[in-house]
């Protein structure tokens, strides 16, 4: 038995598949179309012949594919649903690897605009497959491909209530990413609400957690089978990381490595496991300062190594990449002290109530390294306070930082009103939801205003 | 689903079996793509690593062939300038030589006018005589000039005597005469022979080809383009 290769586009998808299968077989009124003056006799006379040879021929791979061209005329001249679909699924069928033409690719996205769900998703498959077919050579074709459009289309995909266009939608994805140039483009800011919907997807596997018990009661939207859509999606995500100024924002933008530490740590299937650890090597090998703040705040040497003392995983790659990473790991956390820590928490932007914050030790230690470099450690501090998306503790957090500061620091007093974080600490200390932050941001003026007199 | 309360038969085996097919295959051709991500990967890796040390090669041979280029050319542009420069030299050299040979050809009429050549005669032996600066000196021409050289260093000893004070006795010797190819003047020697004044026609060309080059070069081919110091 010959081994098969790895088909450019892999869908796998039950409800996908039978959908196919009982499209192959629905009756088409083709002469119905020659009458009306759709499609001409010649054509219809071509596509009997093709019929004929695909259903009784078991060699003719090569006659087969000059009925492309057929197909791809047909597809633009049809507009009914049924008939495309059956079209879609026999050129699905032919073109294999081959890399499609400019018409085919034209046709597609004409698809893309039918209301059909089907539809659209066959077509994205066909074009995904067509530009992996002619990966090799052309560069300068990927370039030009509009994976704008696609992920566009792909992002209402993923929007969905059906479960099964999530998943096929982000299997394409899976396959598109294969293509540098698509990487850099769902990067980008067009497809920036794509890449978000696709992490949304993610998180939403985690949410049944949280919710019901049961996961069969609780389906939430999107999610075929868990341990497959968090496969599938890290797969994307994966892929992505490859290209190394994806690597070093994609924490920032998505807090990825959080949320995958939790998948990892909850993580049945072993291949969920392989491909989150892929991940994380692939961001700390070209990443490495961006990604190491996040990794230790996610805690995750803590979890690579339960990971390899609890389970002994069966597949070698992963036993291999689990060691690796936890040395490389080790070895950026070496030589890092307290004050180390606690800068990268700051540049990971996730502050949280660890003992350094609370010891006075700490702070009479360091005061007079948060003034180095143009109080550069200040300065993170109050942006922090003035950044949208950061969490309750760490706004809290923060304000106890700077009212440590200002305590052992009397001088500071001057440069917090001077960058406007004085102004911004009173106004959480009024306008704050959270008691917390309302709280330390009390006793932060509190500390500003003591002894304000002497300046 | 049937569960393990009966056995299965045929149709339910051969769909388990043909399931549990399916999901194998599925999960090896997923860890076969992600195998050929990786080795994608690591193609490109080391392509761009042998495209960059290709295109630094073959940078540095070009580079070396334009230098080589450059200089072989250059040795080109020398040889030609020097080429060219000795061409100029030998056609300026060939003008001279011409315009030697023409004054040569000028010279042997000068003995013709009898006159003039008298007066002359009497100079050159009023030069001699003061350059010697001795009272005995001897006469040596040519012998078809002898008649007119006894008459020429009578008047210029006369001169002589009322131009310094000073006697000379000149002896016109016959016994020894110049050879024609002089073309005429005279030759005055003192101190028995021992010093001489080559005051002849062919010894005065020379000298005067000699000298006068620089105006000649002036006459026949303008000044240096690059001189600048004309005091």
């Amino acid at each position: 038995m010959t081994v098969p290769d790895v088909p450019g586009a892999m869908v796998n998808n039950q409800f996908f598949e039978e959908f196919t299968d009982k499209v192959r077989v629905k009756p088409i009124p083709w002469e119905g179309y020659s009458r009306a003056g759709l499609i001409s006799g010649d054509e219809l006379r071509e596509l009997k012949e093709y019929q004929h040879l695909a259903h009784s021929s078991t060699s003719g791979g090569r006659d087969l594919a000059e009925y492309m061209g057929l197909l791809v005329r047909l597809t633009e001249k049809l507009s009914s649903i049924d008939a495309l679909q059956y079209l879609l699924v026999q050129i699905d069928d032919l073109l294999g690897d081959s890399c499609g033409g400019e018409q085919l690719q034209r046709c597609m996205f004409r698809c893309l605009e039918k209301k059909d769900d089907y539809l659209g998703l066959k077509a994205c498959k066909i074009l995904v497959g067509s530009i992996a077919g002619c990966s090799a050579q052309a560069e300068a074709e990927q370039r030009e491909f509009p994976f704008a459009r696609l992920f566009g289309y792909l992002e209402r995909c993923m929007r969905s209530e059906l479960t099964s266009v999530v998943d096929v939608a982000v299997q394409v994805m899976q396959s598109a990413l294969r293509s540098r140039h698509a990487r850099m483009v769902l990067f980008g800011e067009d497809c920036a609400p794509c890449l978000t919907q696709l992490v949304g997807v993610l998180r939403r596997t985690q949410q049944p957690l949280t919710g019901a018990a049961g996961s069969a009661g609780s389906r939430t939207r999107g999610v075929v089978a868990v341990p497959q859509t968090q496969y599938e999606v890290v797969f994307c995500l994966w892929l992505l990381s490859f290209e190394r100024p994806i690597a070093a924002a994609l924490d920032r933008r998505l807090d990825v490595i959080a949320l995958t530490a939790e998948i990892a740590r909850s993580a049945v299937k072993e291949k969920v496991v392989r491909i989150v650890v892929a991940l994380w090597a692939n961001l700390l090998r070209l990443a490495a300062p961006a990604n190491v703040p996040a990794m230790l705040v996610g805690r995750v040497p803590a979890c690579l190594a339960t990971l390899g003392a609890g389970r002994s995983f069966k597949d070698e790659d992963l036993r291999a990449d689990l060691k690796q990473l936890s040395e490389d790991l080790a070895e950026h956390t070496g030589v890092m002290t307290t004050w180390d820590e606690y800068l990268n928490e700051l540049a990971s932007g996730k502050l949280a109530w660890s003992p350094a914050h609370r010891s006075e030790q700490f702070w009479k230690l360091h005061i007079r390294r948060m003034d180095e470099n143009d109080h550069r450690v200040v300065r993170q501090l109050a942006d922090l306070l003035t950044e949208p998306t950061a969490s309750e503790t760490a706004l809290a957090v923060a304000c106890h930082d700077l009212s440590q500061y200002v305590r052992f620091n009397p001088d500071g007093k001057r440069l917090l009103a001077r960058i406007g974080a004085k102004a911004r600490v009173m106004a959480l200390m009024t306008t704050s939801k959270c008691p917390d932050v309302r709280y330390e941001a009390l006793l932060c003026v509190q500390q500003i205003m003591l002894n304000a007199w002497r300046n | 689903m049937s569960t393990a309360t009966r056995p299965m038969n045929d149709e339910e085996v051969f769909s388990e079996m043909n399931k549990m097919v399916a999901f194998i295959r599925q999960e090896a051709l997923e860890k076969a793509r992600e195998i050929k991500v990786k080795a994608d990967e690591e193609f490109n890796i080391e392509k761009a690593k042998l495209v960059r040390q290709e295109s630094i090669n073959v940078e540095e041979q070009f580079q070396r062939k334009v230098k080589q280029a450059e200089v072989k050319q250059r040795i080109l542009t020398s040889t030609l300038i020097n080429k060219s420069r000795l061409q100029v030299l030998q056609a300026r050299q060939e003008m001279l030589d011409s315009v030697f040979s023409e004054a040569q050809e000028a010279m042997k009429s000068v003995p013709q006018d009898e006159a003039k050549y008298l007066e002359l005669l009497v100079d050159l032996c009023l030069q001699a005589f003061v350059q010697l600066n001795d009272e005995t000196v001897n006469v040596r021409g040519r012998k078809a000039d002898t008649e007119l050289i006894k008459s020429a260093v009578e008047k210029a000893v006369v001169v002589y005597k009322e131009k310094t004070g000073k006697t000379v006795r000149a002896t016109v010797v016959e016994t020894s005469p110049l050879h024609d190819s002089v073309l005429g003047g005279v030759r005055v020697s003192a101190l028995n022979d021992r010093i001489s004044v080559d005051n002849t026609l062919q010894a005065r060309l020379d000298l005067s080809s000699d000298r006068m080059l620089p105006q000649l070069r002036n006459i026949l081919f303008g000044q240096s383009p690059s001189r600048k110091f004309f005091n």
